[in-house]
């Protein structure tokens, strides 16, 4: 932790809170409901770029996750009779945060079998868990079942779920840049020569799918208690794979490019509603015309700074 | 349990399985030549469906009744080689040296996009699939209920999956099949047209899909642009089920996923129907990753 | 620990590796020495880069043992292997191709204990000293094989000889007490094949190591190593100084056949 650190923090968390009011004040509604849904998206994004971008795991279920932190936080201030308890800023933030920790448990359980598979095999088989998380919340009683679970205190404000993404980004960031990052870029290129250099890489693969699914549940969670209400259709398959179009879109192993993804794939929809009910059609096109021509995404491995600094100097790092 | 209701379960679960089997065939064939999940085959099971509701209601006139069925099956087996082909060539093709995960990408690209423009296209609502021909009982005990649809359909199925065998192990194009699923560059060195193959290999595929969609309309009778998701899935887990890349397998890994569903929704419950697949699939990867009849591929090292 | 178990670093006690029933490699005996340069030598399909497998824990054997210092390692996955000091190369270069020269050789170094995930996310000082160590010993490693002006580059653009050389780097930064290199003159000129040979000796003087060498190449297997095993058919069937095996019919006969 160093000075320049807070020297940077302090204002951020400044602007943000300062932005907060503003956007109550004077911006309209289904405007601040864009970007709320791009912060959450973002968060999203990041986290699922750890484990698909970074590690070369391909996961399918990230929609499973959020729905674990998303119903678990919802359940501790909505459901639980000590519920009303948790219905202030800090009760709610300590039921995201609970929701982000089940969630991380649950990503302990789906990396274990991705120990012994490997590419689409994987793929399929967190897709698996994801439906099976839906399925099990559909057989809940307790927690609305079908019908959902109406009535959770509407508390995640812009600032709330700005500076979980920019911790998220923050600590992703940090990750991919230390030991720990190259160990999972090397997973990504070649698990047998990453073994051979001494990657434990059953460890590293489990510990991706954890930090990537707590930040996925932290989403969920902020998620809930913003839109008030939750259904297990608002986590099916086809959130998994917006999140997956995200990370694809902006770039695989870059934090800055799922944040460009992120925002395109929440505000596109927006700007394409003149299409009316082309404008579903035309979305998988675009995907589908970026994967033709620009394969590696719009930022490839690269960060959107580094596009413009061509050298590093190494010995500047060294000194 | 009774006994009866045992039996009426295995006749609907082999009913239900057939239909699971002969999509499954589609993913599996394609994997085997490509290694990749063909995400968008679902949707060509979907528009197969919706190709023989309105060949249906074109061909009202023409009788017998099993001259119709067979006229609406091959004409729906056309149209759905016919989208395969098109998705094959401007999707997948340009992607062939490209990662896999894009090519991955992309066939979900292609099934959203297959999926929302029918949604334009057919509406939301889902449509009435029509009876081309009239459920009869064959075999009617006390709680046990056999109808020609059944029979039908298990029959077709059954009769698919033999020419099918035959077209693998004893033509020609069967063995190149066989030669790109082994080693798609080596084929192509030996004198193989791979594109050929591989572009025959979504021809058979689609035209299963094709079939089995006119089966499954006969049985379950409603329509919606939405209806391959769920189906895909399942055909999918069966094809990794029985051992991706194996055409035995995937028949095998179909009818038991139609018989596990129909069972778990009788003795367990309707709600988890959707979850046993998925419950199967994760059993089977961690206990036996290979599939039931799969044989292991070493990575070289 | 034994005079005479002293004298071995590596030993493969009586391995044996089947594949679907055919033997890929049968009753393999085999110890190298601390400090020893060994050549494997042996025709296409012998069982050579089976043995490197074997070692490094990508197959485990169907029967016999494989020791290091003393301590049993036959069962041990790879990266376990790998810290208790073999390294390797591999006969198909598999470099982390995406990554840049640096990074490829940082990995290697990722094993030793430097600091932990609240480190890392607070960027602490020993974080930051960690990292830049690293840095600074991974650069003066690159200079040796004089890459450490390219170590910026992304290492599947650089040119087949280098990357080889880089393949090497990778390796010794795991610190190892055995090296393993697959056929490490394949695909190089004759210019560039001179230039291994002296790199390869000056690595041993340097990092005070063994090396196992797997080598098509005659001339610099002869050149360089003091003892030669050559295998045919999963098995040992001959063994000495190179000036023995040149000799040796059983090995003439192995690589030209007998009429």
């Amino acid at each position: 932790m160093n000075k320049r650190f807070f020297l940077i923090a302090i204002p951020v968390v400044a602007a943000l809170y300062g932005l907060d009011y503003f956007l109550n004040e004077y911006i309209n509604e289904y405007v601040v409901r864009v970007i709320m849904n791009c912060g959450i998206a973002c968060i999203l994004s990041m986290s699922l770029n750890l484990v698909n971008g970074c590690a070369g795991q391909f996961s399918l279920g990230h929609a499973g996750f959020m729905a674990v932190g998303a119903y678990v936080a919802a359940t501790l201030t909505t459901v639980f009779p000590a519920g009303p308890s948790f219905q202030s800023h800090l009760g709610v933030g300590m039921a995201i945060l609970s929701g982000g920790i089940a969630a991380g448990l649950a990503g302990y359980l789906v990396g274990l079998p991705s120990l012994r598979l490997r590419g689409d095999y994987l793929a399929i088989v967190t897709l698996g868990f994801g439906e099976i998380i839906r399925i099990v919340i559909l057989n809940i009683e307790a927690v609305g079942g079908p019908r959902g679970l109406p009535g959770i205190p509407r508390l995640s404000s812009f600032f709330w779920i700005y500076v979980w993404a920019a911790i998220t980004g923050l600590v992703l960031f940090r990750i991919i840049r230390s030991s720990v990052g190259r160990a999972l870029l090397s997973l990504r290129e070649d698990e047998i020569a990453a073994e051979s250099m001494g990657i434990n890489t059953a460890k590293y693969k489990v510990q991706a799918f954890v930090i990537s699914s707590f930040f996925a549940g932290i989403a969920g969670g902020l998620f809930a208690h913003y839109q008030g209400f939750v259904d297990p259709s608002s986590f099916s398959f086809n959130r998994s794979v917006e999140v997956v179009i995200m990370v694809v879109m902006g770039g695989m192993g870059s934090i800055s490019g799922s944040v460009i993804g992120a925002i395109i794939v929440t505000v596109l929809p927006e700007f394409l509603r003149f299409l009316d009910k082309f404008r579903m059609v035309v979305f998988p096109l675009i995907l589908i015309i970026l994967m033709l021509l620009r394969p590696m995404g719009l930022l490839g491995h690269k960060e959107i700074w580094q596009l413009f600094r061509f050298k590093r100097s190494l010995k500047k790092a060294v000194a | 349990m009774t006994l009866h209701a045992f039996i009426q379960n295995l006749i609907n679960g082999l009913a239900a399985g057939s239909v699971y089997a002969l999509v499954a065939l589609g993913y599996t064939m394609v994997y085997g030549v490509l290694q990749f999940i063909n995400f968008a085959h679902s949707d060509i099971f979907m528009l197969g469906a919706f190709g023989g509701l309105y060949l249906a209601s074109w061909l009202a006139g023409v009788h017998p009744q099993p001259l119709q069925l067979a006229l609406i099956m091959i004409g729906t087996m056309a149209f759905c080689v016919i989208v395969a082909l098109t998705v094959e060539r401007i999707a997948y093709r340009p992607l062939r040296n490209a990662p896999r995960l894009n090519v991955l990408i992309t066939a979900i690209g292609v099934s959203l996009f297959l999926e929302n423009l029918s949604q334009v296209v057919f509406g939301a609502d889902p449509q009435l699939f029509p009876s081309i021909i009239k459920t009869v009982p064959l075999l009617e005990g006390d709680d046990i209920i056999l109808n020609n649809i059944q029979v039908l359909v298990v029959g077709v199925s059954l009769f698919l999956m033999l020419i099918l065998h035959w077209i693998v192990h004893h033509t020609k194009l069967g063995t190149a099949m066989r030669a790109v699923s082994f080693d798609i560059q080596i084929a192509s060195l030996m004198g193989i047209p791979t594109d050929l193959v591989i572009a025959f290999t979504f021809v058979i595929g689609s035209s299963l899909a094709g079939s089995a969609a006119i089966l499954y309309g006969l049985s379950y009778p409603k329509i919606e642009p939405f209806l391959g998701v769920m189906i895909g899935l399942k055909a999918f887990v069966a094809a990794v089920f029985g051992g991706i890349g194996s055409i035995m397998g995937a028949a095998v890994g179909g009818i038991v996923l139609g018989l596990a569903e129909v069972f778990t929704v009788y003795y367990i419950s309707s709600s988890f129907r959707d979850a046993i697949a998925f419950a199967i699939l994760i059993v089977i990867l961690l206990v036996r990753p290979q599939g039931l009849l799969g044989s292991v591929r070493k990575v070289k090292v | 620990m034994s005079t005479e178990a002293a004298k071995r670093l590596l030993w493969l006690d009586d391995v044996s590796i089947l594949f679907g029933g055919l033997k890929a490699v049968s009753h393999f005996n085999f110890h190298l020495k601390p400090r020893e340069l060994c050549g494997l030598i042996g025709p296409n399909g012998a069982g050579k880069t089976t043995i490197f497998n074997l070692i490094t824990g990508v197959y485990k054997p169907t029967s016999g043992a494989i020791t290091l210092s003393g301590e049993g390692i036959t069962q041990h996955p790879p990266f376990e292997i790998v810290k208790r000091g073999i390294a390797r190369t591999f006969q198909n270069i598999r470099l982390f191709g995406e990554l840049s020269v640096l990074d490829n050789v940082l990995i290697s170094y990722h094993m030793k204990i430097g600091y932990n995930y609240p480190d890392l996310l607070l960027r602490t000082k020993r974080f930051v000293t960690v990292e830049a160590d690293r840095v600074k010993k991974a650069l003066s490693l690159l200079a040796i094989f004089g890459l450490d002006a390219r170590a910026d580059l992304v290492a599947s653009s650089l040119p087949y000889g280098d990357q080889r050389r880089l393949e090497i780097a990778r390796a010794l930064a795991t610190e190892p007490k055995a090296l393993l290199l697959d056929e490490p003159a394949a695909g190089l000129n004759s210019r560039e094949k001179v230039d291994l040979m002296e790199t390869i000796s000056m690595i041993r003087k340097r990092f005070d190591l063994s090396i196992l060498l797997i080598e098509h190449d005659m001339k610099l297997v002869m050149g360089i190593c003091e003892r030669i095993v050559v295998l045919d058919h999963g098995e040992v069937i001959a063994e000495g100084s190179p000036r023995e095996i040149q000799d040796n019919p059983k090995v003439i006969e192995a690589y030209l056949g007998v009429d």
